[in-house]
């Protein structure tokens, strides 16, 4: 702990450090011995006692730029990483593929950085969250991020639910099984149910459909109390004013049934969403001051073991004190640079001095951790309560080598090098040869292989395919033109309403239906 | 499967904090404003009958000063029927001018996802809504709706075109289950309305029907049509015509230019393609076959709103409209600003008749002096 640090909320400079150690000394014996909710107990009562005698202590919505679940909290992952890991490579192969076929021919555009730095957050929920409607459960609904839709095409075409063909047809609709750009119900009526492009949409509706749902359960009309709406929102996209615009009434109404995910993987088109500062610190603070349970998944698991070493929390300081500019630079870069970089004290150096460039090199980000992801997850469907929202950091374009990963010009790269493209088969260990690859191949699992298997169970026990939308509903029976019989006369002599009036007049009629 | 034969629990009122502007404070104590918590406090108004009622099994959606939220409640119980199994009746009641102007591209968004409900414009049309001036006083709504390949659009005059188009709205999206939304405009000017026509209800539904035809005893005739308030400006333009200078009037109230200008645009393009084929006709065709003399049409929105059909007319046609900024007025010193009440829609007949040889041109300026107008003030559009 640093003595002479001063504190970011008053201003003021520690004048007796023997004695803050002896508070500081105070408080480790009680996390040591009764554990930090007992900690927290007491700071609240010391808080609470400091404002009675008329302080004015204002509350910091942000804490240290570090995982928000602890390694001990974590739940389990209960998954194959082996096997999740392999399918998730060819998720990302294909959703890449599409995109250059695509482009070899025609000019319709496409994005291949964004599902690059979210596979893991989406292959997690897929595989273990997110539920399709059964006799017995209602669906969870999910708003996808619009500019990933590769991704989710990638993948239920590995299921079978779409063809070569369809994937050849990305965004080229007008001959028939085409697949739509972003997702639109219009377009694909059986398949997407929430269109989350243009962007600050999908996070907007996503907060009035879970508060919806609590509308249909006390009204009587359906269960939907187990039910869950996911909202995956970019880092870019929050500066859209509907993003975050209603997240006060979600906190307010305490929609515990509502997930946000932000995905940040710092940059939105033309460069950094942050250079200067740090988005994920932005978000967190915005989102708990609106009420909302926060859990940021920063750091993947490479990571604990330094973090562990780190005593005295110079780790954690330089953490906090890197932009995200730079945070996005080191992973345009390699493991010397980050050596030279990041680690850039004699401490820090020496945190890592037995490493090699590559291991520090594969110090990973948290929203690759599919175990990190997976317990930030299940934090957050547990929690009570309060909305939840998720910081996961990510890089954009992952994988993608110097074709892309990390590079202000990601968002907009619809063509790979040779090279990269080589570089990522090798790296993700993908079954494509050195002539294949010219044809932009798909990858397929065949029928009884594991992976395959381990899909279908997977979404099976969830409850079926995902994404999938109902088109009919029941017809109802509705009232004849002859009940409204007195707005069909004439509102007599003198007796003058507007059409205000008369539509009002209209719904009582309606009402007493 | 089940038919219910309860539908009015399913509506869903949605308000963004304008029930009073609207007249409709009423439906707070009626149905109950939705709280997850009830009402935990006693209301400054609990005495009264209409009280402001909060209630854990309210229906009403109050959303305060916030169209966005109340766009996505919208647009979350109109796509019920496809998340949920459970089909809703949404009516999102709102100031016309913050709807598609405002929370456009939400719009656009529902109709995507389908959405199935109804949309209600209150105090609409730019010189209904007088007192609220430029930033209030909605001409153009109805333009931008017409870009909705979904949306139904309306802006009815009477009571029984509401009461018309509303039915069949919940027929074709509660019945039927098309993907379809509607558009409807409401005013606060307040008149008599008649009974309806005999046989007038599909006329209405298809956007025109004939509302009264000219005494057969005049020899010159015109077509006047009409939408919303200014419907009325127009009846009464008929009676100027008919008493100052002898000419008859048949009057159309035609509740949606716009699906009257889908079937004619639906018509031409099946015609051009079937070319050999015995040819469709728009239901504006049909109306106006055996017409005699000049159309003229008014409304309270802009130009380019009665402008959609000019296609199909075949006789001269003048649109009047009020394209420019609203300002604050009496509805009767803004219709005359804008150029659309009974005078102007009077002084467009008479000229449209002198270029066809059926009135004497001088006699149309004796008619400008006779009601006021100044022929050299500045275009409302300009000023």
């Amino acid at each position: 702990m640093k003595n002479s640090q001063v504190s970011e909320i008053t201003g003021q400079t520690d004048i007796d450090p023997s004695e803050t150690q002896e508070w500081v000394e105070a408080l480790q014996a009680v996390l040591e011995q009764d554990g930090s909710d007992r900690a927290h107990f007491l700071i609240e009562q010391l808080v609470a006692v400091a404002r009675q005698a008329g302080f004015d202590i204002p509350f910091s919505a942000n804490t240290a730029y570090l995982n928000t679940i602890p390694v001990e909290r974590q739940a389990q992952f209960p998954g194959d990483a082996t096997i999740e890991q392999r399918i998730r490579s060819y998720v990302r192969w294909n959703a890449m593929m599409m995109v250059l076929r695509a482009n070899k021919h025609t000019n319709v555009g496409g994005h291949i950085a964004s599902f690059a730095s979210a596979a893991t957050l989406y292959d997690v929920g897929y595989n273990h969250f997110w539920r399709a409607p059964t006799e017995q459960q209602g669906a969870d609904l999910i708003y996808y991020q619009g500019h990933l839709t590769p991704g989710d095409y990638a993948r239920a075409f590995l299921l079978g639910r779409f063809t070569e063909e369809h994937l050849n047809n990305f965004r080229q609709e007008v001959h028939g099984n085409g697949l739509s750009s972003y997702p639109h119900p219009w377009l694909m009526p059986d398949f997407w149910q929430f269109p989350t492009v243009s962007m600050g949409l999908g996070p907007i509706m996503a907060i009035y459909q879970a508060r919806f749902m609590r509308y249909l359960q006390d009204r009587g009309f359906v269960d939907t109390s187990n039910r869950k709406v996911w909202s995956f929102v970019g880092d870019g996209e929050t500066d859209e004013p509907e993003s975050l615009g209603a997240i006060g009434m979600a906190g307010r109404e305490k929609l515990d049934n509502l997930i946000f995910v932000v995905n940040c993987n710092l940059q939105r088109l033309d460069g950094p969403v942050r250079g200067n500062g740090k988005i994920i610190q932005e978000l967190e603070s915005e989102f708990r001051g609106a009420g909302w349970n926060v859990i940021k998944v920063v750091w993947g698991a490479r990571w604990d073991v330094l973090l562990a070493r780190d005593k005295h929390g110079l780790l954690a300081a330089r953490m906090m004190e890197c932009v995200d500019g730079d945070y996005q630079t080191f992973k345009a870069k390699d493991g010397a640079y980050v050596r030279e970089h990041f680690f850039n004290t004699p401490e820090l150096k020496a945190m890592v001095a037995d490493w090699s460039d590559r291991d520090i090199w594969e110090l990973n980000r948290g929203g690759h951790d599919p175990a990190k992801v997976y317990a930030a997850f299940h934090a957050a469907v547990n929690h009570k309560g309060q909305p939840t929202v998720i910081l996961a950091k990510t890089i954009k374009g992952y994988g993608m080598g110097e074709s892309g990963q990390a590079q202000n010009i990601t968002h907009q790269q619809k063509k790979m090098s040779a090279i990269s493209l080589t570089h990522f088969r090798d790296r993700y260990e993908l079954p494509v040869t050195d002539e294949e690859l010219h044809d932009f191949p798909y990858l397929k699992f065949p029928e009884g292989s594991k992976e395959l298997e381990y899909m279908r169970k997977r979404r099976a026990e969830l409850g079926g395919d995902l994404p999938a939308r109902r088109s009919k509903s029941y017809p109802l029976d509705v009232p004849v033109l002859s009940d409204f019989k007195p707005l069909l006369e004439a509102s007599g002599e003198g007796r003058e309403i507007s059409t205000t009036m008369a539509f009002c007049t209209f719904n009582q009629y309606l009402g007493q239906r | 499967m089940a038919k219910d034969k309860n539908i009015g629990k399913r509506i869903v009122p949605i308000v963004p904090d304008e029930s009073r502007t609207f007249g409709m404070e009423g439906m707070f104590r009626q149905l109950g404003i939705w709280s997850q918590v009830g009402q935990l406090y006693t209301p400054q108004d609990a005495k009264e009958l209409m009280f402001y009622k909060e209630d854990k099994h309210g229906q009403i959606l109050q959303e305060g000063i916030n169209e966005a939220g109340g766009l996505c409640d919208w647009i979350a119980a109109g796509t019920s029927y496809s998340t949920h199994n459970v089909p809703m009746i949404p009516f999102f009641i709102y100031y016309s001018m913050f709807g598609f102007q405002r929370v456009g591209d939400l719009i656009w968004a529902a109709a995507d996802q389908r959405t199935r409900g109804f949309l209600i414009g209150g105090t609409a049309g730019r010189t209904t809504l007088n007192g609220e001036g430029l930033q209030h006083e909605d001409g153009h709504s109805h333009l931008i709706s017409a870009t909705v390949p979904n949306c139904v659009s309306y802006d009815p005059t009477y009571s029984y075109e509401l009461a018309v188009i509303i039915q069949d709205g919940l027929r074709r999206m509660y019945v039927e289950q098309e993907d379809i939304f509607y558009y409807i405009t409401v005013m606060n000017e307040n008149y008599t309305h008649p009974a309806i026509p005999v046989g007038a209800e599909q006329a209405i539904l298809r956007g025109m029907y004939s509302f009264k035809s000219a005494d057969p005893a005049h020899k010159v005739k015109v077509q006047l049509l009409g939408s919303g308030s200014i419907f009325r400006e127009v009846e009464a333009a008929a009676e100027l015509l008919a008493q100052d200078w002898g000419i008859g009037a048949d009057l159309w109230s035609c509740p949606s230019f716009t699906e009257l200008a889908r079937d004619g645009q639906f018509c031409e393009r099946w015609n051009r393609l079937h070319p050999t084929e015995p040819a469709k006709v728009p239901h504006l065709r049909a109306c106006l076959a055996q017409a005699q003399g000049p159309v003229i049409a008014a409304t309270d929105y802009n130009r380019a709103f009665a402008e959609q059909i000019r296609n199909w007319i075949a006789a001269p046609y003048t649109v009047l409209g009020t394209d420019g900024f609203g300002r604050s007025d009496t509805r009767e010193n803004l219709r005359r600003f804008f150029e659309v009440d009974r005078y102007h829609v009077a002084i467009a007949a008479l000229k449209s008749l002198a270029d066809l040889g059926q009135f004497d041109a001088a006699k149309v300026d004796v008619a400008i002096a006779k009601y006021g107008i100044n022929p050299d003030i500045k275009a409302p559009w300009l000023t």
